[in-house]
């Protein structure tokens, strides 16, 4: 057994360890825990499968945003539930719902084993040799001034997926907001606020956004020719934002913000307007002309950058809200807290 | 020996099972969503296997196919876009089976920044809009009775509104 082989079957035992934790195990807050280590064992084969661009990208969205959303949905609805029990007269705790039968759980189970044995036959069946692009993105890279590949493909060769994927975003976010009460809109999201900011979350919130910051825009700027680009950089920024705001040392913009609005939509309509120019002055729509490609390409990438920034952290923070009484208030009297902390 | 491709696209597959598997049985919104995360890294592992099979190895570096490198990168940040929706959906389909309960509690707590009467219609009135005002307020009908109360908190029929 060589010692790469031996690596990867760690990396496949933890991942599905990891994988049986997050779909079997009971509290929900020990699921989304592991669903944000699976995250980052996943970066990690990621990088063995050759893909570090992808690793990037799965540590920063794939466990670390997903990971920070689903942690405070759990938040959320388990203080909710219990708020609500209580002034209800209920008996306290999380109702758990009625699960499958004996019966119908085997049948799932037997029919998802089958889709797995499916799959792996197709895995052990791929066409030899393998199909592949990268002649093709090989003989067309150098015109565009790009050393990435990938970078290459996401802005250049596949353009019109990454713009529609920007757009994607902005409609996400669109679609969170349009969930807000009528009373509530145009406010600002609540979700990131705590009860009492802990010293240690506030450090941070000032030690790491300095590095941090650097960070994203390098991912960003190196992204040309190297791992890295606008989505992994806007991560990083986004994240490096929403600590800022949950250590409560910046307040969360309002839905109604008009520079907010500008910021999201900014790097989208950017692409779209270069993209429009493609049929005035280069080969046809997203084209660009060769002498500016670089440039061109930088622009987008640096508009992205800051509106996938914007908007992922504007994903988590959810829609604007009326403060209600389940929410941690920011009480003054720290006994009456408590009272109702051991009620 | 089995290639590093395609020992984790083995592990894809089962990944993918898992992830179907919690899909169509947890009964939790949230868990669901959780379940679909999973099912669809597997997927994405899948692809990362095709793409590696296309590359090669340049001056000893492994090198994958960029496109559909390219395509994962663009799906891992279109299912972060969904899974943010979803949730969304999943908490305020929780709070509307709750605002009921607030209702008629209302007042009762202190503690609650009371918005100003006329700026702030009911919730309750904006789910129901066909319903007189009355009939909006009363518990929806699939709550009705005991055993839905003991049920679930969310569907649990409130105290009658003093």
């Amino acid at each position: 057994m060589t010692p790469t082989l031996f690596a990867d079957l760690g990396l496949l035992i933890i991942l599905l360890g990891l994988a049986l934790l997050i779909t079997a195990a009971r509290p929900a807050f020990i699921a989304v825990a592991a669903y944000m280590a699976y995250g980052l064992v996943m970066a990690l084969a990621w990088v063995r499968l050759a893909a570090v661009d992808v690793a990037l990208t799965e540590a920063a969205i794939g466990s670390g945003l997903t990971g920070l959303l689903l942690l405070g949905a759990v938040a959320w609805s388990q203080r909710h539930t219990q708020f609500q029990a209580r002034r209800l007269g209920l008996r306290p705790g999380i109702p758990r719902r009625a699960g499958a039968g004996r019966g119908l759980t085997l049948l799932v189970a037997l029919a998802c084993g089958g889709v797995s044995a499916g799959l792996a036959w197709v895995v052990l069946t791929l066409p030899e040799p393998a199909p592949s692009q990268v002649p093709l993105v090989q003989a067309a890279l150098p015109i565009t001034g790009l050393g990435n590949p990938v970078t290459g493909v996401l802005l250049v060769f596949r353009a019109i997926d990454t713009l529609l994927e920007s757009v994607v975003l902005v409609f996400a976010l669109v679609g969170v907001w349009s969930l807000a009460s009528d009373p509530a809109w145009g406010g600002r999201p609540r979700s990131l606020h705590v009860v009492q900011h802990s010293g240690a979350l506030v450090l941070l919130g000032q030690l790491l956004p300095p590095v941090g910051i650097l960070m994203g825009l390098y991912l960003f700027w190196v992204g040309a020719d190297a791992p890295g680009g606008a989505f992994q950089g806007g991560t990083m920024l986004a994240a490096m934002w929403l600590l800022v705001l949950s250590a409560g040392l910046a307040e969360v913009p309002a839905v109604a913000s008009r520079r907010l609005r500008l910021l999201i939509t900014g790097g989208p309509l950017l692409f779209l307007a270069v993209g429009f120019s493609g049929w005035a002055f280069a080969a046809g729509f997203l084209g660009y002309p060769p002498a500016w490609s670089k440039p061109l390409i930088l622009a987008i990438e640096a508009a992205l950058t800051l509106s996938i920034a914007a908007a992922l952290a504007m994903l988590v923070a959810g829609p604007p809200e009326r403060p209600t009484a389940a929410d941690p208030q920011p009480d003054p009297q720290p006994e009456r807290n408590q009272q109702r902390g051991h009620r | 020996m089995i290639p590093a491709a395609t020992l984790f696209g083995l592990g894809a597959a089962l990944i993918i099972g898992l992830g179907l598997f919690g899909v169509i049985l947890h009964p939790e919104p949230l868990r669901k969503v959780l379940a679909f995360n999973l099912l669809g890294s597997g997927v994405f592992v899948l692809f990362g296997v095709v793409a590696r099979r296309g590359g090669g190895r340049l001056e000893g570096v492994p090198f994958g196919d960029p496109v559909p490198q390219a395509l994962i990168i663009t799906g891992l940040v279109v299912a972060f876009a969904a899974t943010v929706l979803a949730v969304a959906l999943v908490l305020r389909l929780a709070q509307a089976d709750w605002t009921h309960a607030d209702d008629s509690h209302r007042g009762g707590q202190g503690q609650v920044p009371q918005p100003s009467p006329d700026a702030a219609p009911d919730t309750s009135a904006d789910l129901s809009p066909g319903l007189p005002p009355d009939q909006a307020r009363a518990p929806s009908p699939r709550a009705v009775g005991p055993a839905a109360a003991s049920r679930s908190v969310p569907n649990a029929s409130p105290p009658a509104a003093a």
